[in-house]
């Protein structure tokens, strides 16, 4: 069995500059909490070079560095950085498992395996393997250090040895660049006990009681620790040496366990200072799309669903739920999206932190149909109807639909959906005639039998008359006489009631007070040429102008 | 070709930049180049029907600003319009400002033509709320390539702000949207209480009001009749004027029995 090791040294500060790429070059600490009396828990390599170091508070590294930028440990940006560490595993093998959090000097690395057996057919070695993986790891903003070996922990040794080589490395020579130290390493399996015996015990990563027991018998390397026999270990030091033991022996020879597979991603933000105004929003939000973008690329997955998270600043908490029409990567629409969303409804105090979390849907590939005129890609339509029902509301963006019941004011709006039945298209006039050769009927190859468009009617004078509605409907005045509308005040036309044709009673829902209609309707004409339809609704006992014709 | 003449042709083609269009001659000739109204007379009028790929207006008359419910039969020219569109088998949307839009006279309007009840569902219908909705909807479906006619429809007849959108509306905006049009191959048509698109506008219909028609006693709405004026057309006289008469032929959502 191989298994390949991902191990991110100070998960802190990748977690700091995933989500703020831009301070990658300058020096940089992050702190265990606000203000200062907190100590710094991770420092850049610019801000290592200026002698800031861990464990100082922030007014000594201001001291030594004045330039230094500083930011808060986030746990929200750990847990994400975590999660992305999984996803870039999970893109190389079925089987991937997050190490659990480590401790004392390496409690702030970050661990994930994964299986690198079989690995030959897709990535022919395994150096190539641990190339693309450092490659993939560093494309999503978590830079690390790759070891493949045959277990677990003799992975995650080697990892950790490189991690710490290559700190020696840079803090011995400053001015070379980095990238001359390499970043994987390949372990042999014969070759693996020549490699741990004589690494330091500490980097077993005992617990501090038997680190201490350890250091009083005077084992400082694996290899001494190897010699001691281990019966008698376990009954001196208790059994926990054993497993530190069987670490350092490369024992544990069980795979990777496969974390369960959830298709919803999470990026979250901690903000410095709260934010009130919706452009700011949009750059935070653009980076969290952004970071979502890349997991949800590294996972083959489409966005179906957002949920936005807002904590504003008096303590409420905020979350909006935005559907996207089509599993989408791409970021420009799902950025439309949320910030339409914030738009329509703005929060209603500063916010202080933003989460965003997505549901994937595997990717749909699309194929246009022979039969159907040119229509816009089924992914383009429903990014367009995602946007208008983001404008306008879900409720106000369809195709209009006949409804069953008598109401005069009812309409029906269903979703909107590209046709899958094949309408043969009409040619349009104005189609110039192509010089083919003329070919008798008789002689013509037999077309399959295709639908036949409906056949034109003969030419009209005019169209057909049409209506406006008027949605609520206008109340107006009107005067009878002899029971007849004869005079009209209303906000759309006023004046003698020249001809009046009606009623035409409308009543229905007898059964339900709420519900029930009686409308008398009527079709006027005004002095000035304006046809109205007027109705007088029994229900309300009132005149109104419900429609123009048009 | 000689030195000079070449040269003069890489400036031309330097200059038309996007304009040029990729494919052969054949190809642009025999693309179709407008959409019929369905009403021969009008056709003949606009020269075939509303440009593909343009801005045209259907409008009433400039002087009727204060009198806009007028029955002038825009509305039924531009469901015609999209009766006959919707008859090819592809989509088309209607961005409703006025949240006027009637499915029961589009149908009737569909059915006129001999089309299908199920054409009504390849139209997209936009309620926007206000103004800037309307825009902003228009202007996203008109991204959108493959539909083929879109009705911007800014007839408020209840909104006492309408003359305010008019002014929001700049000249820029319609150069934008006719830029969108040309870009998608998109036969936008804006219908309007007054003609608002300027000289972007590549056709405008103005519509009047003519006589109106009930059938004896007792009364029923026949028709309305109405005039149609052709104020502007790239390529054609303007000032041309064909009568029309908008017919009720049978108003099946209100009048047949039971209902």
């Amino acid at each position: 069995m191989r298994v390949g090791c991902l191990l991110v040294p100070d998960l802190p500060l990748q977690a700091t500059l995933r989500a703020e790429p831009e301070l990658r070059a300058q020096p940089l600490a992050i702190t265990s909490g606000p203000g200062n009396r907190a100590e710094i828990v991770a420092v850049s390599e610019e801000a290592a070079r200026e002698a800031v170091r861990p464990g100082q508070t922030l007014p000594q590294a201001r001291a030594v560095c004045p330039r230094i930028e500083v930011r808060v440990a986030s746990p929200v940006l750990e847990r994400t950085t975590r999660e992305t560490l999984l996803d870039v595993a999970l893109s190389l093998s079925p089987r991937a498992e997050l190490a659990p959090r480590g401790s004392g000097f390496f409690a702030s690395e970050g661990v994930v395996f994964v299986d690198a057996s079989g690995i030959r057919a897709l990535h022919g070695d395994e150096s190539t393997f641990a190339s693309v993986f450092h490659a993939r790891a560093e494309r999503a903003g978590t830079p690390g250090f790759i070891a493949i070996a045959s277990s677990r922990g003799v992975s995650r040794l080697a990892a950790r040895h490189l991690a710490l080589a290559s700190l020696h490395h840079r803090a011995s020579t400053p001015d070379r660049a980095i990238d001359d130290f390499p970043t994987t390493r390949i372990l042999p399996r014969e070759r693996e006990v020549a490699f741990l015996e004589p690494l330091p015990i500490d980097l077993l990563d005992p617990d501090d009681r038997t680190a201490e027991s350890l250091t009083r018998f005077g084992v400082r390397r694996i290899r001494e620790l190897l010699r001691l026999p281990r019966r008698d270990l376990a009954a001196r030091l208790g059994p926990g040496l054993l497993e530190l033991v069987a670490r350092a022996r490369g024992e544990e020879d069980e795979p990777p366990i496969p974390e369960p597979r959830t298709t919803t991603l999470e990026e979250g933000q901690d903000l410095e200072a709260p934010i009130a105004a919706l452009e700011p929003l949009t750059f935070v939000l653009r980076g969290l799309v952004s970071r979502l973008g890349e997991r949800l690329a590294l996972r083959g997955l489409g966005c179906i669903e957002l949920r936005l998270g807002l904590l504003l600043e008096n303590g409420a908490r905020q979350s909006r739920r935005i559907g996207v029409a089509t599993p989408t990567q791409d970021e420009r629409v799902l950025l439309r999206l949320l910030r339409l969303t914030v738009e329509r409804a703005p929060p209603m105090a500063p916010i202080e932190s933003v989460t965003l979390a997505c549901e994937g849907l595997a990717l749909r590939r699309e194929q246009l149909d022979l039969f159907l005129p040119r229509g816009p890609s089924p992914s383009d339509l429903d990014q367009t109807l995602a946007e208008l029902a983001s404008i306008c509301g879900e409720d106000r963006v369809g195709a209009p639909e006949i409804v069953d019941t008598h109401r005069p004011d009812a309409f029906g709006l269903k979703p909107f959906r590209r046709p899958r039945t094949a309408t043969p298209r009409r040619k349009t006039s104005g189609r110039k005639r192509t010089n083919a050769p003329s070919v008798p009927v008789s002689a013509r190859p037999q077309a399959p039998a295709r639908p036949q468009a409906p056949t034109r009617p003969p030419s009209r004078r005019g169209p057909r008359l049409s209506i406006r509605a008027l949605r609520p409907p206008l109340r107006a005045e009107v005067r009878l006489v002899n029971g007849r509308p004869a005079h009209l005040r209303s906000a759309l036309g006023r004046g003698e009631i020249v001809t009046a044709a009606g009623p035409w009673r409308t009543t229905g829902h007898w059964w339900s007070k709420a519900a029930h209609f009686a409308v008398d309707h009527y079709d006027v004409q005004l002095a000035d040429g304006t046809v109205l339809r007027l109705a007088f609704d029994w229900k309300r006992k009132c005149w109104q102008v419900d429609g123009l014709y048009d | 070709m000689l030195p000079g003449r070449s040269e003069a042709l890489e400036a031309l083609l330097v200059d038309l930049g996007s304009q040029i269009q990729k494919g052969s001659a054949r190809a642009v000739a025999d693309a179709p180049r407008w959409h019929p109204t369905g009403v021969h007379a009008l056709d003949r009028l606009l020269g075939g029907g509303f440009p593909i790929g343009r801005l045209s207006e259907i409008c009433g008359p400039a002087e009727a600003t204060l009198h806009p419910g007028q029955s002038a039969g825009r509305t039924a020219v531009a469901q015609g319009l999209l009766a006959e569109t919707l008859a090819g088998g592809v989509l088309a949307a209607w961005i409703d400002l006025a949240d006027a839009f009637d499915p029961g006279s589009a149908l009737g309007a569909i059915r006129a033509r001999g089309g299908e009840d199920r054409d009504l569902d390849r139209l997209l219908w936009v309620r926007a709320r206000d103004a800037d909705e309307a825009l902003r909807c228009c202007e996203r479906v008109m991204r959108t390539e493959g539909f083929e006619l879109v009705v911007f429809d800014l007839f408020r007849l209840s909104s006492p702000s309408e003359n305010g959108f008019r002014l929001r509306l700049k000249d820029v905006t319609w150069l934008r949207l006719a830029r969108l049009a040309a870009g998608t191959r998109t036969t936008l048509v804006v219908v309007a209480d007054t003609p608002v698109t300027g000289s972007r506008a590549e056709l405008v219909l103005e519509m009047r009001p003519g006589d109106v028609r009930f059938h004896s006693a007792p009364p029923l709405l026949e028709s309305i009749g109405t005039e149609a004026v052709l104020r502007r057309h790239r390529s054609r006289p303007t000032g041309e004027k064909v009568q029309l008469r908008s017919s009720l032929e049978v108003d099946a959502m209100r009048k047949e029995p039971g209902r």
